[in-house]
């Protein structure tokens, strides 16, 4: 393998050597992708299984009884719109209190800026676990809990430091020339930050937004421990369907939940640098 | 007028200095309070919560320390900081297992080298818990992975136990939570200038040696750099143990069965405290790290 390894310069597509080391790379990858790939095909496959046990390859039989199930047993249209509702308000909160934070640390004089930014992040360092327990005994005591506000107030504390850390770094890169061009053709504040700082920013604003939904559709933790039966979503009726046995239906709100996850991943790649997102979604 | 100064620097000077920003500190302050704010009120304020319920005595009759002190004269509760930290470091280091011959082959820029990267990020885009649900389908009894060993080694007694055992939870785990060390990994290889590894060769160095004594160590800050994050997420795994765990419960599973299932809200709350300073230390030593040796992984 290492004999492969240390090559020629990495800036140039090369070849792999030959024979031997060039059949162990390739086996390598092959099973790095289906290593990858198979617990999605595993889902796929299951969700549309009709008697898939007692060790087969394939499934029996081919059925949509459990899509059925999902939508009309589990109500997933409600809980789907739970989760809808619930990842709008939290884009909303996030956005309306962490761009001016965003403001501030990118582009104003902040004493104690890494210490800020340090606290800012904590939530998405700390396993959220740590602090679920008192959020929920906050929430009883607001009477917080199973509203569509109360979980979505949960997940922004995951979400605010996307939305700080992604925002700070772009309007960081905003080119000051433009918005003194602005000013100087006497567009007034308004006007500026409308037609200046906003196309700007829209990159950054897009990726920030992303990431924001993707966290608070696949929030796990915090939702278990403040929703209730009005504001069920998809993740929590999952793990239900799983506690329940029910791994076919499982896997039919499984199929559900990874089409917004794909979807984003294919925006990635055409948007945004994969490093941009280090720290990034984490399913805890 | 107001809003003016907060969108624009003042005075406006051709080539300042990007360091130069307007230090209105009432305004700074105005931009900073909501954050911080809602920050206190749903991270800080649920943590002394959490803090101030696990020192509670059940009565409700003023403070005690009698759970910490149960937790820290427990094996059992040993065990399970144990079996947490150590899924959390076997994880980390099959991840960098993982990640370096990876990133030693993708650096290459071979064919179809755009799609890999892509599906290096798979993982992390995906829900925890539909992840663990495939995997657990994958890897039963009767799963495809026992069906490709069973004809694979035909000699082997019966199918692998691998779903709700522990070496389960540390495939299932390296799956969701390498992705953090294979991208740092390989944009601290990427980055390496080719001309030393060159002059390594030159100088009459064998392939190992280049890769030990040049390759690795340049790579190094960025390996921990993602491994850190790595190890960090599986130490605060909830929901994956949660399913997949069987009799296994580390830490977070742990803390929500004592405090869901048995309503012993002191003890959870306790050890939630417990958790939250293993977590502060481990980022600490990372920090500690990071800003001593962290340059270079950045490319």
């Amino acid at each position: 393998m290492t004999a492969v390894a240390v090559g020629a310069g990495p800036r140039t597509r090369s070849h792999l050597g030959s024979g031997l080391s060039r059949l162990l790379v390739y086996t390598f990858l092959l099973a790095f992708v289906l290593y990858v790939l198979s617990p999605f095909l595993a889902i796929l496959v299951n969700s549309v299984a009709e008697g898939w046990f007692g060790g087969r390859v394939l499934p029996a039989g081919l059925t949509l009884r459990w899509f059925d199930w999902a939508f009309n047993v589990t109500n997933l249209p409600k809980v789907m719109g739970n989760s809808f509702i619930i990842a709008g308000l939290t884009i909303a909160i996030s956005l309306a209190i962490g761009l001016p934070t965003a403001w501030a640390l990118g582009r104003r004089r902040v004493r104690a800026r890494n210490m800020l930014m340090t606290l800012i992040l904590l939530p998405k360092t700390v396993p959220p676990i740590t602090f679920a327990l008192g959020l929920s005994r906050e929430f009883y005591a607001f009477d917080l809990v199973d509203t569509h506000l109360g979980v979505a107030l949960a997940h922004t504390t995951l979400a605010l430091p996307f939305v700080v850390l992604i925002m700070s770094a772009t309007f960081e890169g905003l080119d000051e020339r433009v918005l003194d061009a602005g000013r100087v053709c006497g567009g007034n504040w308004l006007r500026n930050l409308v037609h200046l700082v906003l196309p700007m920013a829209m990159p950054g604003l897009m990726a920030a937004v992303l990431f924001t939904f993707v966290t608070s559709f696949n929030e796990f933790t915090l939702t278990l421990v403040t929703y209730g039966p009005e504001t069920l979503t998809l993740t929590v009726q999952t793990y239900l369907s799983i506690g329940d046995g029910f791994l076919e239906v499982a896997s039919a709100i499984s199929v559900v939940l990874l089409v917004p996850s794909v979807l984003l991943l294919i925006l990635i790649q055409r948007q945004i640098r994969p490093e941009n997102i280090l720290g990034g979604v984490k399913g805890l | 007028m107001a809003a003016d100064r907060l969108l624009h620097r003042r005075p406006s000077r051709p080539g300042a200095s990007a360091a130069w920003y307007p230090g209105d500190r009432a305004l700074t302050a105005a931009l900073l309070a909501p954050a911080l704010g809602f920050l206190v009120l749903f991270f800080v304020y649920p943590i002394l919560i959490t803090f101030g319920t696990s020192i509670s005595s059940p009565e409700g009759t003023g403070v005690t320390i009698d759970e910490y002190t149960r937790i820290l004269s427990s094996p059992k509760d040993w065990g399970v900081i144990a079996l947490t930290l150590g899924l959390a470091v076997g994880t980390t280091v099959l991840s960098v297992l993982l990640a370096i011959p990876l990133a030693l082959i993708l650096r290459r820029r071979i064919r179809g080298h755009r799609a890999l990267r892509l599906l290096i990020l798979a993982p992390l885009m995906i829900l925890a818990l539909v992840s663990a649900l495939g995997l657990l389908i994958l890897w039963d009894r009767n799963g495809w992975l026992n069906l490709l060993f069973s004809r694979l080694l035909p000699f082997s007694d019966g199918p692998l136990s691998i779903d709700y055992t522990i070496p389960g939870l540390l495939i299932f785990y390296t799956w969701l939570y390498s992705p953090f060390t294979i991208l740092t990994t390989l944009s601290a290889i990427e980055g390496i200038d080719p001309n030393v590894e060159e002059a390594a060769r030159v100088s009459g160095a064998a392939p190992w040696r280049v890769f030990r004594s040049v390759t690795l160590p340049l790579a190094w800050p960025g390996i921990r750099a993602g491994s850190v994050l790595t190890f960090l997420l599986a130490f605060g795994a909830f929901s994956v143990p949660l399913i997949a765990g069987g009799n296994n419960r580390p830490l977070p599973v742990l803390i929500y069965t004592e405090a869901a299932v048995f309503q012993n809200f002191e003890r959870g709350s306790a050890l939630a405290m417990v958790m939250a300073v293993v977590a502060l230390a481990a980022i600490a030593i990372y920090i500690r790290f990071s800003s001593t040796t962290g340059r270079g992984s950045r490319s």
